[in-house]
Parts: structure tokens; sequence; C-alpha cells
């Protein structure tokens, strides 16, 4: 006779797991107010929903799924970013390594930002959760050759934001001139797509 | 494009999807089959060699900043109070209304086909807006029209803030109303220290429980007693939601003059961030003995 599985408690998945779901949220919404308010959402789903959760060893990756879908209903409210305007230079690769300590995470949260939902959730799945891309093309039920372009895409375009100087400086020695190309299209990402909207 | 710099541009996407050795030792990402034939293709290759060094230098540095965002101080508990005060609607069951979130594959090994969990909405909790707060009202709508729009317009609809009065008047209602088996002992736990007393106060903490709806607001309130025995009850609230009413509460001590009407002496300030409320039973000397000596508003 099987064991029944260990009860599961909403105040213990909130202890456990509160800051890396809010953590998350933050980095998806970009925002602290939405992120708090998405951490809510996701456990008040869980709490509904705690019946499908048999395992709590799983319960951080449960959230998070949980999260994700709850981001993504909300956003469906939202004016989606383009796709089509994400045209990034995916050679556009610092010569150099820069330092860890050269990282901004402002900068980096600003370069999340400007990513449609295509590409940021699979680079935050990357990432925040170590996810490999076939892994990523399961949980977002999209064809793992898309998911390794939209990835390289959005990789691209965080070490073109987070390394600016370095790139340009890669520039003069002639290892991006793509990159060159790519920084002026980069004076605004989505700029060419609001003033077409625009126009 | 060339054959060249096709294959390229396939060996980048290559480099960038399969994940550094910290978190992937034995390569398994190389070996699916999307890649497998690249590995070979650059198998020896100092540049693509040079190239994946520096993706996954870059990788790691970007994996390390990204988990460092500060949590705001008292999330865990306001989860709680946020989780406590849906659960009455939540056992509701249907009429919480429900919908299936299927955008993304729900992975769980537990056994089940990945695509055919779906979640059930959970239901508004008045911390949420914008965009979850008229998901609920699109779930609700279909079973309280009415009860939802009124409740909509309560929050919404008078652009008038709250007056001093009205905050009163509101909070010695609910005082009224407060369950009196809901304290819990401080020695067993503690309320988030975000909801502390005001250091206007001068009092022996009996008991404290979260509270709902208190001025729209999910709080604490303590039972206090002061040093002449006189009994009273502190609320404790945020002032900073969005969709909220406006309080016209400016005083930032305990104000001299309570209002005394009903048997309490009742009385509202501020600190900026968190409103406090304190509901004494009794007249104006019982109000007075919960002051902090030398705190004169």
């Amino acid at each position: 006779m099987a064991e029944n599985p260990p009860a599961l408690d909403i105040a213990e998945l909130v202890a456990e797991h509160h800051a890396a779901i809010y953590r998350y949220a933050y980095r998806l919404t970009g925002a602290e107010c939405d992120a708090e308010d998405l951490t809510q959402q996701t456990f008040l789903a869980a709490q509904v929903n705690l019946g499908q959760l048999r395992d709590p060893e799983h319960g951080r990756s449960w959230l998070y799924a949980i999260l994700r879908n709850s981001y993504l209903k909300m956003r469906r409210k939202r004016v989606p970013l383009s796709a089509a305007s994400l045209e990034l230079d995916i050679d556009g690769i610092p010569d150099e390594m820069p330092e860890i300590a050269a990282i901004d995470p402002e900068r980096l949260q600003m370069a999340l930002n400007e990513l449609p939902d295509e590409f940021k959730l699979p680079v935050l799945l990357f990432y925040y959760e170590g996810c490999s891309y076939r892994e990523i093309a399961e949980k977002l039920a999209t064809p793992p050759g898309t998911v390794m372009s939209r990835l390289s895409r959005a990789k691209a375009h965080l070490r073109a934001k987070l390394f600016e100087e370095e790139l340009h400086a890669a520039t003069g020695n002639g290892l991006a001139s793509r990159g060159a190309a790519e920084r002026k299209r980069r004076s605004g990402p989505h700029n060419s797509a609001a003033s077409q909207a625009r126009g | 494009m060339t054959h060249d710099s096709h294959s390229d541009r396939a060996i980048s996407e290559a480099l960038d999807a399969c994940r550094p050795a910290r978190l992937d030792p034995e390569g398994q990402d190389w070996q699916q089959p999307e890649v497998a034939a690249l590995a070979n293709q650059i198998a020896g290759q100092a540049r693509f060699a040079e190239q994946r060094e520096r993706i996954e230098a870059i990788d790691s540095a970007i994996a390390a900043t990204i988990v460092q965002t500060a949590v705001p101080a008292g999330l865990a508990d306001r989860l709680l109070v946020a989780l406590r005060s849906a659960a009455p609607m939540q056992a509701g069951g249907p009429a919480c209304g429900a919908f299936e979130l299927t955008s993304t594959r729900d992975e769980m090994a537990e056994g089940k086909n990945p695509a055919a969990i779906a979640f059930s909405a959970a239901p508004e909790s008045k911390y949420l807006r914008r965009a979850g707060r008229r998901t609920w009202l699109v779930s609700a709508a279909a079973l309280a029209v009415a009860a939802c729009l009124a409740g909509i317009l309560a929050v919404f609809g008078s652009s008038q803030p709250m007056s001093y009065e009205q905050v009163i008047a509101d909070a010695k209602s609910f005082d009224a109303s407060l369950p009196a088996d809901g304290w819990q002992l401080l020695e067993e736990s503690q309320p988030d220290p975000w909801y502390s007393i005001s250091s206007s106060i001068s009092a022996t903490r009996a008991g404290w429980q979260y509270v709902n709806k208190f001025l729209k607001r999910n709080g604490v309130a303590y039972q206090l007693l002061s040093r002449s025995r006189a009994r009273a009850v502190l609320y404790v609230v945020p002032l900073d939601k969005v969709g909220r009413p406006v309080l016209e509460v400016v005083g930032h001590s305990l104000p001299s003059r309570p209002d005394t009407t009903g048997g309490k002496a009742t009385a509202a300030w501020t600190d900026g961030q968190r409103l406090w409320v304190l509901v004494v039973e009794g007249g104006l000397r019982e109000y007075e003995s919960f002051r902090r000596p030398n705190n004169i508003a």
C-alpha cells in the first residue's frame, strides 16, 4: 500500500520560496510593485491548486511554472513588445571578458525589460532556472530550434547592452563591424517600431 | 547568406543554447540531435573554443547577477495575510471562478502529462492591482456582476480622499466586529516588524492578529494594556497601496483630541508609510494613559 504523501502547507511554501519567486517576478516584470503583485498572484494560485503538488521537492519548479503562467496572463492585458523590433547582432560578443563586478543589476534589468516575452522567458529559464534548451522547449511548448534562436538573440541583446563599452572598443579593432550597425539600431530597439506605429 | 555565415550562425546559436560545464558537467546538451553534428564540426577549433569560453564566463556573471534582487521587508507576512484573506473565497469553489493557463507547458515530474495540468485562477485580494484585479473582475462578473461593480466603484469611483472623520468612523465600526477569539500570543508568534507599534504609544502588548479590510487594507491589530490597565486595540496598516482611498490623516504622533463617542476614544496618525488607529475602551483619561510621556501632538 502506497504511503500518503506528506501534507503540504502553503505557509511552508511561502516561507521557503517567496524570495526566489519574488526575484524571478522582479526580473520578469522589471518593477517592484508588479513583482510583489505577481508573487502574491502566484501563491494565491498555488493555494488553490495545492493538491496538484504531490512532491514537495518539486515545489519551486511548480511555483515557477505558476509564476510564468500568471505573468503571461497579466501580460495579455498589456501591449506586447514587438519581436520584429529585436534585430540584434549575435556576433557582437565583447573581445575581452569583463569583470563580474562590471555587471550592473539595474542595467541588466533594463536590458531584460526591452526583450519581448518570447525572448525574455527563454533567457530567464536559462539564467534563473538553469534549464537546458531542451527543457525550455518543453516548458514553453516551443520547437528546440526556435528556442535556440531566441536564446541566442536574447543573450546577444543582453551582452550588447551590458558590455557596450567593450563592444565599442572592439569595433576599433575591426571585430564587431556588425556590432556598430547594431548599436546604431539600438539607439532604441523599439524606436523603429514606435515610429512606425506613430507613422 | 553564404554557407559559412549560415554555419557560423548555427554554431553561435548552439554555443548560446548549450549550458556551461558547471550546469551540464557531462555535456548532455551537446549530445542533443540539434547540436551534435555542430559539436563534431567545431571540435578542436581554437576560435570556437575561445568563443565558448567567453560566452560561458559572461553567462556565469549574468546568472550570478540575475538572482541579486533585494526582497521587500515583510513580504512573507503580507503574502500570508493575503492567503488567509483569500482562503474563505477559495473554499467557495466555483464562485471564485476558474480559468486555464496553458500558454506555457506546466512542468511537474509527477507522472502527469505536463500539458494537461491547468491552474485554477486565484481569487483576487485587495493587494492585487491592475491586470490581476481586472482578471478577477472578469471571472467574478459571471456570477456576481452587481457585487463586483459595487466593490470597484467603492474603490475607484470616488476621487475624494477619505476624511479623518470617515477614517475614525470606519475604524470604530471595524473594531466593533473584530473577532474576540482571533488573538495570538506574542510569546508564540510575532507579526512582521514592519507593522510595529507607534513610538507615540506606551503600553503592554497582550496579543495580536492579522486584520483584513481595515480601511480596505490588510494589517495587524494589537491588543494593548496601558499602565493604568486601560484596554485598547491598535491597528497598523500600510498607506502605500495604489487603488485604495487616500486617507486624510496627517498627524505624526498620538493626537491630543481623540473622538470620544460610543464609549471609546479613537484617534489616527501616520508616519507617511503606516497608519495607526488607536481604539481605547473608555474616555479621554483612559486614552491619555496610552500616551508615551513627553509625547505631545
